[in-house]
């Protein structure tokens, strides 16, 4: 999740996040622990995704002409009921893209950028998964 | 109702002496209206306030907008090199003059009536002169009565009384500001890195307390301890509990505190989760600096993690501003703490460590938030006044580790877990609160350090120090200037994946399996 529009190389500049999956795993391992007090309570949620767009196929070196991966842009409006302190309503509005890999289980998530449209403002907690 | 120019527009009768014990505090000091406008003034106008470091506007022209206390300012590189302090408002009527966060222009010119002005703030023109008295008005932006520079940290002080820099920074200030600076070889850091804000729904004096609480790490930072937390420097500095680690929390007075991890750390580096082989380029660049004693030791001691009152966190490999906004409103803004070098992997480094330390989805510092959310919560009940009228309830209790406490030289220590670093914060702001006296050395009250380990235990045992400099005594303009060099700009590719990490799926930043969480 870079800060703006991410128009700088990632590690040049810090970003809001910028998780390998070493630090994916820490972040489930640290909500499951029950002590991510941050999201203790669990914050209730409901995303509206929309704008689906296929950006880009890349196809796979099998033969076959399908994509094996592919590009995909879509939009997201996100509510969250912020219990924890402030019982505020936050609304979180942005772009993901996503790299979507074809793998004998279907499709799965190789990459996934997501630029919020207020990412130059200072944000409350964002301590779930985006 | 006009107010003659020298009316004081706060000045609310609060007895800070009482709500400020060297114990406990008034939880009506975090929710109070009338004492946010008491700090407004005593601490954010009559003081010395971090504003940004001149790193970031290397060039003429650059600029980035800021907050002296809750007035916004612009901090400007003018052509001739000069570092400029002005008010973000046309002196005309007010408008805001730059909305962004940062830029680079000739000059400032408002939208409304194109008023244009320098970026030292002097008016370069108004349109149609045949209506001004001299065919220009004769203003000029608002600006700070004295700025002050040091190892590139750039400090402001709206009234202009304060005294010099060096006075408010202390030589433990300024020796912190220093191990900072230090950590590049150059002696120069490159705040170009960029600033994540986190909005936080509490009082700002959260801040000066949590980012220097030994105490709480191990346990509102639990979610961590069988991830990040475990191996890496944090279990040898901090987390091996009450009296087990050779780390001090540590009180500088003026309000300057540390936790200092210094003797703590087992290995060369622990600091940045790394061994030398992964940085060597650096380390070669410290010991043709600095020498290989005093590398080493930079080496071994790593950044420091302390505040520098009453706005600059130094944590470690973060620089924080903290802006008040409002009594339940603050900006925590942070930065990675990049030093020149031509070593290829370190600043990436620091960079993945500030991004897992601080920001509004990191590891650490959400819990802080919440934790901040809820004590300001907790003590805003019924108004601030039911509190402020009731202090027999309500009180923060700060004691922790008071009678084992240490001092000498100037400073006081203790145990890393005890909260002699907030005691440091909150005796410093009773001194300036209650008006008319700064706070003395750590130690108190000018006397000889106590060969006793123990302090008494009393109410109000520290006193402040008289100050020397009469209030509203104007000290000259100290603004200093001097150009910095700049690293050259690596090759920008953006947030976007090159084919080569597409198919193997990865992001295109490099991967660290460093566990360290900065």
């Amino acid at each position: 999740m870079p800060f703006g529009a991410g128009d700088y190389e990632p590690g040049s500049r810090v970003s809001f996040l910028n998780d390998n999956r070493n630090r994916l795993r820490t972040r489930i391992q640290q909500l499951m622990s029950g002590r991510r007090y941050s999201q203790v309570p669990k914050s209730p949620m409901r995303r509206v995704i929309s704008n689906i767009q296929i950006l880009a196929v890349h196809p796979g070196d099998n033969g076959d002409g399908d994509g094996d991966e592919y590009e995909v842009g879509s939009n997201f409006v996100l509510y969250e009921h912020a219990v924890q302190a402030t019982n505020d309503m936050r609304i979180w509005v942005g772009r993901t893209t996503h790299r979507l890999r074809r793998t004998d289980e279907g499709l799965r998530i190789a990459a996934k950028k997501v630029e919020l449209v207020n990412s130059t403002s200072a944000l409350p907690n964002m301590a779930f998964i985006i | 109702m006009v107010l003659a120019a020298e009316t004081p527009i706060v000045g609310t009768g609060r007895d800070y002496t009482h709500l400020v014990q060297d114990y406990r505090v008034h939880g009506s000091l975090y929710t109070d209206p009338s004492v946010f406008a008491d700090e407004m003034k005593h601490i954010f106008t009559d003081g010395w306030v971090f504003v940004g470091h001149e790193s970031e506007i290397p060039n003429g022209g650059d600029w980035v907008a800021r907050r002296l206390g809750t007035e916004r300012v612009l901090m400007a590189r003018t052509p001739e090199g000069e570092i400029s302090v002005v008010a973000n408002r046309c002196a005309h009527r007010g408008t805001t003059l730059c909305p962004q966060s940062e830029g680079n222009n000739r000059n400032f010119r408002c939208p409304y009536h194109a008023w244009t002005y320098a970026l030292d703030g002097t008016l370069l023109g108004a349109p149609f002169p045949q209506g001004f008295r001299n065919g220009k008005p004769d203003v000029r932006l608002d600006q700070p009565g004295q700025i002050g520079i040091y190892r590139g940290f750039v400090f402001a002080n709206q009234s202009g009384t304060a005294g010099p820099l060096s006075e408010h920074l202390g030589p433990g200030g300024s020796d912190l500001l220093d191990r900072a600076a230090d950590m590049s070889p150059t002696g120069r850091l490159q705040l170009n890195g960029g600033w994540i804000g986190q909005r936080v729904d509490s009082n700002w004096k959260m801040w000066p307390e949590s980012d220097n609480d030994g105490y709480h790490i191990i346990f509102a930072h639990e979610s961590l301890a069988s991830s990040l937390l475990a191996g890496s420097q944090y279990e040898d500095v901090i987390l091996e509990g009450e009296g087990r680690t050779k780390s001090v929390a540590r009180d500088y007075g003026g309000g300057h505190v540390e936790l200092d991890f210094r003797k703590s750390y087992t290995t060369e580096l622990a600091w940045l989760g790394a061994p030398r082989g992964k940085v060597s380029a650096y380390c070669d660049d410290l010991e043709d600096a600095y020498g290989v004693e005093k590398a080493k030791s930079i080496m071994w001691d790593g950044p420091p993690h302390a505040f520098v009152f009453p706005n600059l966190f130094l944590g470690e490999m973060n620089i924080a501003r903290i802006d008040p906004l409002a009594p339940g409103l603050t900006e925590h803004h942070h930065t990675p703490l990049l030093v020149e070098t031509s070593d290829p992997g370190i600043n990436r480094r620091v960079v993945l460590q500030s991004e897992a330390a601080m920001g509004p989805a990191s590891f650490f510092l959400p819990e802080d938030v919440v934790i901040a959310e809820r004590m300001h919560r907790a003590f805003d009940v019924g108004g601030a006044t039911d509190l402020h009228g009731h202090t027999e309830r309500g009180w923060v209790e700060l004691g922790r580790g008071i009678e084992r406490e240490q001092s000498g030289g100037g400073q006081r220590w203790s145990d890393v877990t005890d909260e002699t670093t907030s005691r440091g914060f909150w005796h410093h702001y009773r001194c300036v609160m209650s008006g008319s006296a700064t706070s003395g050395p750590a130690e108190g009250n000018g006397a000889a350090p106590p060969t006793d380990r123990r302090a008494t235990v009393k109410a109000d045992q520290r006193r402040c120090r008289p100050s020397t400099r009469p209030r509203g005594a104007r000290s000259r303009n100290s603004s200093t200037t001097r150009l910095c060099s700049r690293m050259s700009p690596g090759t920008k590719t953006g947030w976007r994946w090159s084919p080569t990490t597409f198919t193997t799926g990865c992001r295109s930043g490099p991967v660290t399996t460093s566990r360290a969480p900065g």
